[in-house]
This record gives C-alpha cells, structure tokens and sequence, in this order.
C-alpha cells in the first residue's frame, strides 16, 4: 500500500492543499446539511404527531406563497448557473448570476414577510391555533437560515466584484459551498 | 486506497502550515482565544473540572436532604437564605438542586471533559494532523461552550432560582412559567444554554468528523486509528444526527412558554386554581423528542470512555487489546441501534404495548454488542502482565462498574420489570453506574494518563492511587445501595420521602449512603490537589513515559504548535502492536518502519 504512493504521480503542491480544503469544506457542508435535515425532521414529525389532535384547523395559506417559492427556485437556478460559469473562468456571467440569485433571495424574505403580513392583517398570529404556530415557526426557522445564505451570497457578490478568481481557491469553495447550502434552502 | 491517494497531497500542507505556526502569537491569541486543538481541549477540560465541581456541591445538598431530611443547618441556612428558610431546606429548592446537578454533570461536566476535553486535545494526535479540519470554529465552539456554561449559572440568580423541572425538562412543569419557582426564569435560561450547548457540541462535531476523515497522516488507514479515535467519531456522528431534535423541540417550549402556543400543553390544565388557556398539546411529543437526543446523548459519553480505556489497556498489559476489529465493528453498531431505542425511557408513558414490545426488542439487542464490547476488555488483561499504575486502576474500576452498571440495564430494558421499577432508585442506581461512573473512572483514567503529554509533568502516583481507592469503594456503595432502594419502591425526585410509612426502613440506608457520598465527593480535594501542585511541581516527563505506541506519544510533551515539527509522522502499522516475538522492546510505536520491526496488523 505504502509503496504505491511512491509511484503515484505527485500533483502541484498548491493545488493538493487547495483539493484537500475543498474537500474539507464540502464535507463539513454536507455535515451540516445532515443535521438540518434532522432539525426540520424533527419539526415535521411533531407537526404530522399535532395534527391529529382535535382542534387542528388548517389554515388558509395567502396565494403570494407561490410566488415566493418561484423566485427561491430562480435564485437558485441563477446560483447554479453562476457557480458552472465561475468554474469555467466565464467571469462576467458568474458574477451576474451570483448578484440575480442574492436579489432574488433578498426577494423571497420581502415575500415571506407580507405573507406574515397578510396572516396578521387577517388576524391569525402565532398562538391562534396549532398549525398558524407551526406556520410561523417554521418559516421562521427556514428564513433565519436563507439570511445566513444571503450573508454568505452578499459576501461572494463583493469578493466576486473585487475580482478574487472564481475558477479555484477561497471564493470559488465558497460559492461551491453556498450554492451547496442554497440549494438545500430551495429543496426545504 | 482513498488514504493513499491522498497521502501525496498532505506535503503541500505541511509546508504551509509549519509556516503559519511559526509566527509567535501573543498572549491572548495563544493561550485565550486559541484556534490551537490542543488549548482549546485545556480549555474544555478545566471549564468541565469546574462544573464538576458546582455539580458536586449541588450533590452534597441533595445527600444532605435524603440523609438527614428537613435537618436544621444553621450554617447553610446563612450562605443560601433562598434555598433554606429557618436553616430547613425548601422543597423547591430541592427540586430545582436535582434538576441543575443531572443538568451540569450530564452537558457540563462529562461533555465537556470527556468529549469535548480529550477528543479536541487527541484527535488531531492521534490520526497525525497538526489541528483540527476547522481551528476557526473549534474556537467558536468553546467559547459558545463557555457562554452556555454561564448562562446555566447564571440561572441560579434570577427570581425564583433554577430550572426544577428534573434535566429532562418534561413539561407542563417546564411549559407553564407559573408553576413552580424555578418555571420561571430559570427555566428559560435552561432552555436558552441547552440551545447554546447543542450548537457547540455541532460544531465540535463537525470538526471531530472532518479531522478524522480528511487529516489523517500518510498510512493512517481508519482500521489503523485508535478505539479512542474511532470512539469519537461514532460519538460525533451521533452528536450530529440526534442533537438537532432537541433545538426543534426547545424552540417549541419556549413558544409554548412566552408566545401562548399549545405545542406540549393539553386542554384543561388547571394551574394555581386557574384553567390554562392551552389545548390540544401533547406532553408526551417533548419526551419524544427530549429522548431521541438523550439516549444517543448517553452513548456520546459512554462510548469515548469506552475507547480511552481500551487505549490504556494495552499500554498496562503489555499485549495488544483483544478483538480491535470486533470492538470497531461493536462501536458502529452500538451507534446505529442507539438512534432507534429512545422510546426505553417511555414505558410507563401508556404506549402501545406492541411499541414497547419493539423497544424492548431493540434495547435488548444493543446490550449484545455492548456485552461483546465488555467481554473483550476483560479478554485483554487475559495472560497480560498487569502494571497497577493509576489510569489502569481507574481503567479496571471502568470495567467493574460497567459489568455492574450494564447488568442492572438489562431489568430497565425490559418494559415488564421497567413498569416496577420506573423512575425509582434502581434507575438512579444504574445510570450513575453506567453514565455517571463509567465516565467519570474514564475521565480521572484519561487525565492521569495524558497529563504528562498534556503538560509535561507527571502527576502524584501515590496520592493518585489514594484517589483511586477513596473513589471506587464508596461510588460503588452508593449506587449499588441505590439499587436495593429502587426494589423497596423510593421514587426519585422526592423530597419527603419519609412521609410514606413503607419508605421510613430506607432511612438507615440512606444515612450510609450520604455518609459514603460525603467521603467520594471530599475525595476530590485529593485529586484536586494532586492535578495543581502537579501543574507547578510534578516530575517533568519524557515524550513517551509509558512507552505507548500511538502517534501522540511520537510528538513532545507538551507538544509545540503543530504537534509533530518539520514532517508529519508517517503510519506502518496498526496502534496494538506490544510484545512481539522475536523483538527485544515490548512495544513497537506506530512510527517504526517495517524494515525495522515486523507488522503484526
């Protein structure tokens, strides 16, 4: 086993230190995935458990929902398309795509809020009744977490526009790892 | 192959990192807010001693009240004029004193120390690397350790004192602020820290799986690492995977607390004359979810102190651990089957019975590869030539309790004879065994152990042994008497006890059993002393004083910044390898080349 390694051909010092933090920082990503996964199964298991109690009454969700939903999905879509074009060395299209997907983010949180808007004008508020609290917290677990990725997005938007290289090295890992991340958000 | 193909790759890193080590941080970046593996373990290790200690004392109370109940102590009435009113202490305050002790020492004291403490300090030496995969947020996590620790503290100084809703928090008691005193305040505190305490324990984690995954040295295959090493690894992935449920359902009781939902809270809840205006919450979803965490949560402690003392086996037999593969293999399983036997904690909560048939089933099931496990530990001292030094003594004191410990388990496990015994004595008896023991022998096992490579003293072996003795004799005449408690019916968590006429037989049995805890908990002055004045005056210590084989004994004592100098150590064999034939030294260190000496594994 050892003895192999000799005759293993010996890459770029630079860039087996930059594929080992690569590796690094993908694996504590997905890590962290893992236990978002658990978080929201958590919620969920005790939402399914609450609903079949007596005095569940569902709630009538506001339509902007939808429209929310579709510009997670763009921003996503915009994200993906950014982190391909970056990996290309195409920096001009990456840094495009990475600012729509920031907007776009920035865009779903304005909706989810006039959501809670619409719900309290119609006078449903956290305690009203079971399902409005699962409601309210689990949009706001999800929406603390999509500001944690737009803080992620807005600072590979400057490091983007500062000209850091998009095709290898830190900004390229981030964006990897946030487009990782924002993806799981859009899936959640 | 994977280790082989990476190995090439970890010069380029050596280069950069000795670089960065070389540069001389100031004080508080060093020894303060250090990114550095081996201060943050410290760091972790003394914030535990010290909860222990807070934990300790809190226990010295409890052992008052249930030896001497509703005793006059003018003294202590004095020093805590809340707790005690006319020297008797309250019956609140002794609620909210057994809550924050199992708190403290479960999260605070063994956490911290034992997994926390050892697996930062290890890790990173045992596979070979220079520090963790993320100094960065390894530093954050002890400091959000820090602050959890603080905030749990500090809620013994808000109106109404301490969370008194026992460490697992079950609501309404923990749901409705106006219940009891310490549903106050302290309560919301103690959900706040145990919030804190679970985002730090991911990060460590996260760091703990990443360094082992991705760190590791040239020829360190993961059947190479330690039991050590591989015990933290399960534990952290179990950390990962059944902490985040309990955020979930912290969340919730907060709401449930300060925003008027009815997530735990059921109809008609009658609180101080008053009906609750909560309905149709369910108390029994919280012990759902409290339990998923808390029974991995036992395995994230037990299975590191299991690991440690298969590493000082060897090292005080001379002879290789018996069945490393096996014990691998027992360790991954004990860790798949802990996420699915929480419901064991649930049997008198009136589930189905075909529920508790499955979580019978399963508990029992994970009892075989913990018995293989044990087996396997005595198998080791078979033939070998026993060095009494003290981490082996508190090495075979782990053993001893976990027989004793695991053996009353197999009563809990079984939902028939739990019906009897639940939440009775027999239950405090076995997991102050088996969490409570087991753990705390394997700490005091790991600290005398490492402490030379820690700080490059050797601590007291006498003073050591006196310790070990004034430990082990007493710790195992309280929680063994506990058991006998438990089948004459004491529940736990009572303050009068003694108002039930069945229970007034117990009270000699619990006069021993204080004075026996008042002698363990002054025998950690022993230790106390022993681990400060060795700090400053113990004998200064070799690399290797035991003459072990693992890669942190190839590196100095202490080691520097960077662990092991110029070039990472490169692995040739497997971490057992003692007494070979043939050779004249009785142990071969992981570092020594074939063409030296012959791999046996």
């Amino acid at each position: 086993m050892i003895q192999q390694s000799a005759t293993f051909p010996r890459p770029h010092a630079a860039d087996a230190e930059s594929a080992l933090r690569d590796d690094v920082v993908q694996l504590g990503v997905w890590m962290f995935l893992a236990t978002l996964v658990m978080l929201f199964a958590a919620f969920t298991s005790a939402y399914i458990v609450r609903r079949s109690a007596s005095d569940w009454t569902p709630l009538e969700l506001p339509g902007i929902l939808w429209v929310n939903t579709v510009a997670l999905l763009a921003s996503s879509g915009a994200l993906e398309r950014a982190r391909v074009a970056g990996r290309r060395g195409r920096v001009s299209s990456a840094r495009r795509g990475l600012a729509t997907a920031a907007a776009l983010g920035l865009a779903f949180l304005a909706g989810q809020l006039a959501a809670w808007q619409e719900l309290a004008a119609r006078g449903v508020y956290v305690p009203t009744n079971p399902h409005s609290s699962f409601f309210y917290i689990l949009t706001a677990t999800h929406g603390v977490h999509v500001v944690a990725g737009l803080g992620l997005l807005v600072y590979a938007v400057t490091r983007a526009w500062n000209g850091a290289p998009l095709d290898h090295g830190p900004t390229a890992r981030l964006m990897t790892a946030s487009t990782t991340f924002w993806h799981f958000l859009v899936g959640l | 192959m994977v280790d082989v193909l990476v190995a090439p790759d970890r010069e380029a890193e050596v280069g950069t990192l000795v670089e960065e080590h070389e540069e001389q941080p100031g004080f508080v970046r060093r020894y303060i807010f250090s990114t550095d593996h081996k201060i943050i373990g410290i760091q972790y290790i003394l914030t535990g001693l010290f909860m222990a200690v807070v934990g300790t004392l809190l226990a010295v109370l409890i052992r008052l009240q249930l030896g001497w109940p509703e005793q006059q102590w003018p003294l202590l009435g004095r020093v805590l004029p809340g707790g005690f009113t006319d020297g008797v202490m309250g019956p609140e305050f002794y609620l909210a004193l057994v809550t924050m002790h199992g708190t403290i020492m479960v999260f605070f004291f063994v956490s911290y120390v034992l997994v926390s403490g050892f697996g930062n300090y290890l890790i990173p030496l045992q596979v070979g690397a220079r520090d963790m995969a993320y100094p960065f947020l390894n530093m954050l996590s002890y400091w959000v350790a820090f602050l959890s620790a603080g905030v749990m503290l500090a809620s013994f100084f808000v109106t109404g004192g301490a969370a008194a809703a026992g460490w697992t928090s079950y609501p309404p008691l923990s749901a409705v602020p106006t219940a009891v005193p310490g549903s106050g305040w302290g309560q919301t505190l103690w959900i706040l820290s145990m919030a804190l305490f679970i985002a730090s324990f991911t990060m460590s984690s996260l760091n703990f799986v990443a360094t082992i995954f991705c760190l590791r040295a040239r020829g360190m295959a993961m059947m190479r690492m330690s039991l050590t090493v591989w015990s933290f690894f399960i534990s952290a992935i179990l950390g990962l995977l059944a902490f985040p449920p309990l955020t979930a359902a912290a969340v919730m009781l907060l709401f449930d607390r300060h925003f008027g939902t009815s997530f735990f809270l059921p109809s008609g809840l009658v609180v101080a004359n008053e009906v609750l205006p909560h309905q149709g919450g369910s108390p029994l979803l919280w012990q759902h979810l409290f339990w998923f965490l808390g029974h991995p949560e036992v395995y994230v402690l037990i299975l590191p102190a299991l690991g440690i003392a298969c590493d000082i086996l060897p090292v005080f037999t001379r002879k290789p651990v018996f069945g490393y593969r096996i014990q691998v293999y027992n360790l991954v399983a004990v860790g798949v089957l802990s996420m699915v036997v929480w419901g064991h904690h649930m049997f008198v909560s009136g589930m189905s019975p075909f529920s508790g048939e499955y979580f019978t089933l399963v508990t029992l099931l994970i009892t075989i590869p913990m018995t293989i496990f044990g087996v396997n530990m005595i198998a080791s001292l078979w033939g070998g030539r026993l060095l009494l030094a003290t981490p082996m003594l508190f090495t075979l004191g782990v053993i001893a309790f976990f027989g004793t410990g695991g053996f009353g388990g197999l009563f809990l496990g079984n939902a028939t004879a739990d019906m009897q015994l639940h939440d009775t004595y027999f239950v405090v008896g076995h997991f102050h065994f088996m969490i409570g023991g087991v753990t705390l022998l394997a700490t005091f096992a790991g600290i005398y152990f490492w402490f030379p490579k820690m700080f490059g003293r050797s601590m007291s072996e006498a003073w050591g042994k006196v310790h070990f003795w004034l430990t082990f004799i007493p710790f195992f005449i309280v929680f063994f008497m506990q058991h006998f408690l438990g089948l004459q019916g004491m529940p736990r968590r009572y303050y009068a006890f003694t108002s039930y006429e069945f229970l007034q037989t117990t009270m000699g049995q619990n006069v021993v059993i204080s004075i026996a805890a008042l002698v363990l908990m002054g025998a950690q002055l022993v230790f106390l002393a022993n681990f400060f004045s060795s700090l400053a005056r113990g004998r200064r210590a070799e690399a290797n004083p035991w003459r072990a084989t693992t890669l942190e004994w190839a590196a100095e004592s202490p080691p520097p910044h960077g662990n092991f100098g110029r070039t990472l150590p490169v692995v040739h064999r497997w971490p057992y390898e003692y007494s070979v034939e043939g050779l004249e030294a009785d142990y071969t260190p992981q570092t020594v080349s074939p063409r030296e000496a012959p791999v046996t594994a």
